[in-house]
């Protein structure tokens, strides 16, 4: 039989007060090649099952002190434990109805003794595999964490320095007295400062940078207008009509990621919204729960069955005109989570409407 | 006896050479009066601390310390120079990083770096940074 690359990952608890049933039983798992633990008794067992993490126990009913079910019982009230799959151990037929009763979380199953030795090992094997792939995706989803976080970093700097260069020549070449000159500079500027945002975006995402922050009091709309700055040229260009309802004087929020969240909720706008001459509205809603604030424009919709998925990475909402950043949303939603808050979409026939609330005490 | 300084010093350590150049044609545009000493590895910068222990170089007022670099890292350097007797309390060092990453920030606490400061951005932010560096000397 073959033994899977790595299985000595997986661990498996064997436990019964009889040595001489944990030599047979250790002997029959052998072949699987998982590290395997003693324990002889109830007590001993949780101990271990608290020091590592274990793809199975299997579990003698019958044992001095704290019994098989007792134990299950323990594993099961724990919040760590609660999942762990168990194999109960018996050798008397009548405990076969016992072994269901009262575990509605975590896999059960039952080996009668005289224990059959490729029985067992089937048994035993089902979830060490699953254990092991568990291990392989938690692995793979770590790597790729770290892969986008450390990506996120080395693009930034070089942009950074590159910005501060281009702040440079500016004052260099006087473009301040070169309009044609100072536009295109604009431009160059305006298109680093979208790939800030994107990178930042990105660094949200995979939740760097952010550890170190506290929340702050801040007037919003005086953060909106900030963020507004950087779009007024493409605003104008599509004639869009921009309103603000009456907003709360303060919010205790992260600011910085507050403005990512408007940056990118203008940015989204502007990519879905048809044509010219649409309506953008930042809208604050003071309702029973908290505030509720969000960006409404017209020019753009989401079919009824898309609403949820808008904010997952990389899916685009119908009807998206152009490229959009498709990372945006799913920024979004990541930085109201950060705030314990929610977000969600309404749409019509001609608007679209993303709604979030800042998870504030306060009203 | 360290000689007679017309103007405090400023040394930055950094692999990168760009780095030295944006600091000082944001100094000139800064309030602070004061020279920019360079040092593209932690080696060399080790180096030049026992010409200041002998006084033949005066002591830098503050030392602002890159984190990444290659062969010895800014917390190699940091972690030396604070087993020195001569350098544990009196020389200002700052960690002068482009990541914000709470794992260094507490690292470098701990090694005995006096702030920890993340590289600013453009024009403004760079300058007002440079002016915040008036509460550790005389520049």
């Amino acid at each position: 039989m073959a033994v899977t690359l790595g299985s000595e990952r997986a661990n498996v608890l064997i436990v019964d007060d009889q040595p001489v049933n944990l030599d047979a039983l250790e002997e029959i798992l052998r072949i699987t090649g998982y590290r395997i633990w003693r324990a002889n008794s109830g007590e001993e067992a949780l101990r271990l099952l608290l020091e590592n993490e274990y793809a199975c126990c299997l579990l003698d009913i019958r044992m001095p002190g704290i019994d098989g079910f007792e134990t299950a019982g323990i594993i099961r009230q724990d919040a760590q434990l609660e999942n762990l799959p168990i194999i109960f151990v018996t050798a008397e037929a009548k405990d076969r109805k016992d072994v269901f009763r009262g575990y509605e979380k975590g896999a059960v199953d039952f080996l009668i003794k005289p224990l059959e030795p490729i029985a067992v090992r089937s048994k035993v094997r089902t979830f060490g595999e699953l254990f092991l792939q568990k291990l392989a995706l938690r692995e793979a989803h770590r790597d790729l964490e770290h892969f986008s976080q450390v990506a996120a970093h080395d693009l930034r700097e070089p942009l950074r320095k590159q910005r501060n260069l281009l702040d440079l020549l500016r004052e260099d070449l006087a473009l301040a007295q070169r309009p044609e000159a100072g536009e295109l500079f604009a431009r160059i500027w305006a298109s680093s400062e979208q790939m800030l945002g994107l990178i930042d975006g990105i660094r949200i995402l995979s939740g760097i940078g952010c550890e170190t922050l506290q929340r702050e009091s801040v007037d919003l709309k005086q953060v909106i207008e900030r963020c507004l700055e950087g779009w007024w040229d493409q605003l104008r260009e599509r004639n869009a009509q921009v309103q603000f309802d009456s907003f709360p004087r303060e919010a205790n929020v992260y600011r910085p990621l507050i403005t990512s969240l408007y940056n990118n909720l203008v940015g989204n706008v502007l990519d879905h919204a048809l044509g010219n001459g649409f309506e953008i509205r930042f809208t604050a809603e003071n309702s029973r729960s908290g505030w509720v604030f969000g960006v409404r424009n017209t020019g753009s919709a989401i079919s009824a069955n898309r609403l949820n998925d808008v904010f997952k990475v990389f899916r685009k909402a119908d009807g998206a005109r152009t490229d959009g950043r498709g990372i945006g949303l799913s920024v979004c939603k990541k930085i109201v989570d950060r705030h314990h808050g929610r977000i969600f979409a309404n749409s019509g026939d001609d608007y679209t409407h993303i709604q979030f609330a800042l998870g504030e005490r306060t009203a | 006896m360290s000689q007679i300084q017309e103007t405090a010093e400023i040394v930055m350590v950094d692999d990168d050479q760009d780095e030295f150049y944006i600091a000082s044609r944001y100094l000139e545009k800064s309030k602070l009066k004061c020279d920019l000493r360079t040092f593209s590895s932690g080696a060399a910068f080790l180096d030049y601390l026992k010409l200041v222990r002998a006084g033949e170089s005066p002591f830098p007022a503050l030392v602002l310390l890159d984190v990444r670099m290659p062969v010895m890292d800014g917390f190699d350097v940091l972690k030396r120079v604070r087993q020195d007797g001569a350098f544990q309390q009196r020389l200002t060092i700052m960690m002068f990083s482009h990541s914000n990453n709470e794992a260094d920030m507490r690292r470098a606490f701990e090694l005995g770096a006096d702030r920890y400061q993340v590289k600013p951005g453009a024009g403004q932010e760079y300058i007002e940074f440079l002016d915040s560096l008036r509460e550790y000397g005389d520049f």
